[in-house]
């Protein structure tokens, strides 16, 4: 396994289906508004967009999804018609590039993949309403505020990118 | 529904809204003084970074509200509109609640330069400006500074800033400390030949008319003070206004219009509060909602003398609006600046006010309150 490999999500390890090796309480999480494919999408994204290091989670498993799943209900509704299109139009977009669904791209692979969505370069027939670049812009300020947002709307799960800056104490 | 006349009606409590209205309550008068938003605690909002005034991705945290105060915002032709939420970018909206602004400003508490009451004398008539001197000098302003300062509560360092105009006193408190980076980027300064010091800030530096001293935590701009050490209207002036028992504070009440009378002068305003329009007469109308709200106020309240607005005849009111211009730099240093202590802002110069060859104008340059990642 290499090192990107290691820091793959234990969500992301499901949609590989690897459920089998896992114990019982590594099951699906309740998502309220998200399909768990979509929130394997958000977590998957969200860690190739802050990447984990060998001292701090990254944005997925910090809890991306879980922002998504709760604020997408609430004040960020307006967006969430353009995750329920840009998710699903993201993977194919992987497919149509790579030959691979998204999740099954490798964190190296993932990267190069959505540097050729952020250079305008992978727009496609999946993208209609709005582009694959303007989707991934959006998507990055909604995951950098779940990973840099207070816990208390679901991600930075623990406060960790908080205690990697050097700034908890002077948070609450 | 009419209510009984008074003597002044104040639309918007905020900065300015809010020193007016205790003003006029304290000589005496019945004042009502409305407000469209809420009078908030801070627990509503505390320290959230995604629900500030600052950042509002997750809802304006000082109002307007996204479920009530939707914008229709023309888009192309004279019959397309969007509708635009507060929390959306092209919303631009203010503060809405008691003390407005001043209740998550940053409060650095400037004074105009004495050349900023000169501009066209200074600059001349610049094309494309519409650049006018001010009414009234600096000298004449002077002590009504001195007095709103005293009665907001300010804390500085007398002749500190060589650019400053002359100060009959001195500021109410002594400043507050300088922080690590404050100190670090003053040296700098100092040794580039500038005049570095501490800013002015309405945020007491002890304990002050009932109010604690600053306990330095660093959420200044963008939310409301825990300690109630900063100098908000909505802790400071309102409600000393209200503790004379001639001032009546409305919340929820949003202005509808400004009324006259067939002369053309003001006779009160009208209002709505939980959908029934109420009329307030009285003698005296004060329209305190913002550069932007009281503008809108008055182009919404016409009559026979002002069909295009109240004082709008020569099609002025809601021009020339300004905002903050504002350009920032970072850096990079060798040591850790970081002591996370607030008000974040510390220490600014104003070298560059005026005097900038082939510049109109110029600015102040301080450090900033808050570098988001």
């Amino acid at each position: 396994m290499s090192d990107d490999e290691l820091h793959i999500t234990r969500r992301t390890l499901v949609a590989a289906g690897a459920l089998a090796s896992l114990p019982a309480t590594a099951s699906a999480h309740e998502w309220q508004l998200l399909t768990e494919h979509q929130a394997e999408l958000v977590t998957a994204l969200a860690d190739a967009i802050v990447p984990p290091d060998d001292n701090t989670p990254g944005a997925g498993e910090a809890g991306a999804a879980d922002y998504f799943d709760k604020q997408l209900r609430g004040p960020l509704k307006r967006f969430e018609p353009i995750y329920h299109l840009g998710l699903p139009a993201l993977d194919a977009t992987a497919q149509r590039l790579t030959a691979k669904g998204f999740l099954y791209l490798s964190a190296t692979e993932r990267t190069a993949f959505l540097e050729r969505v952020e250079a305008g370069e992978a727009e496609g027939p999946e993208w209609s309403e709005f582009t694959a670049q303007s989707f991934f812009r959006r998507a990055i300020q909604h995951v950098m505020q779940s990973y840099y947002g207070s816990p208390k709307h679901g991600g930075n799960r623990d406060a960790v990118s908080w205690k990697m800056l050097g700034v908890e104490d002077s948070m609450h | 529904m009419k209510l009984p006349k008074i003597d002044a009606v104040v639309v918007g409590a905020g900065a300015a809204g809010g020193i007016v209205a205790y003003e006029l309550a304290q000589a005496g008068l019945q004042v009502a003084l409305l407000e469209r938003g809420r009078n908030q605690s801070f627990s509503e909002t505390g320290h959230d970074e995604l629900h500030s005034q600052r950042t509002w991705v997750l809802g304006t945290a000082f109002g307007p509200a996204d479920a009530t105060d939707i914008r229709l915002v023309r888009s192309g032709s004279a019959t397309e509109f969007r509708k635009v939420l507060p929390s959306d970018s092209g919303y631009g909206h203010t503060a809405t609640c008691v003390g407005g602004g001043t209740k998550s400003y940053g409060a650095m508490a400037w004074r105009f330069l004495p050349q900023d009451f000169r501009m066209r004398s200074t600059y001349g008539d610049v094309a494309g400006s519409t650049l006018a001197d001010w009414p009234l000098s600096y000298k004449e302003l002077e002590p009504y500074y001195a007095k709103a300062e005293r009665e907001i509560g300010v804390s500085g360092q007398r002749g500190a800033n060589p650019f400053e105009g002359p100060r009959a006193g001195d500021y109410p408190m002594p400043p507050l400390p300088l922080s690590k980076e404050a100190s670090f980027l003053r040296t700098a300064a100092e040794r580039m030949g500038h005049h570095p010091f501490p800013i002015p800030m309405a945020i007491n530096s002890v304990d002050y008319m009932g109010r604690p001293g600053c306990t330095q935590c660093p959420h200044c701009v963008g939310f409301a003070c825990e300690v109630l050490a900063k100098s908000s209207t909505a802790d400071t002036v309102i409600p000393r206004a209200t503790a004379t028992g001639n001032c009546d504070l409305r919340t929820e009440c949003v202005a509808k219009e400004v009324l006259t009378d067939e002369r053309g002068r003001a006779t009160g305003v009208a209002y709505f509060q939980d959908r029934e329009l109420i009329e307030q007469p009285a003698d005296v109308v004060i329209v305190s909602c913002s550069a932007t709200e009281s503008p809108r106020l008055l182009l919404n309240s016409k009559s026979r003398l002002f069909p295009q607005g109240l004082g709008n005849n020569n099609d002025w009111v809601g021009r020339n609006i300004q905002g903050h211009a504002y350009s920032g730099a970072m850096g990079l240093f060798d040591q850790d600046l970081y002591d996370g202590t607030g008000p974040a802002a510390r220490v600014a110069l104003c070298d560059f006010n005026h005097g900038n060859d082939g510049i109109i104008g110029g600015g102040m340059i301080a450090n900033e309150f808050i570098r988001l990642p």
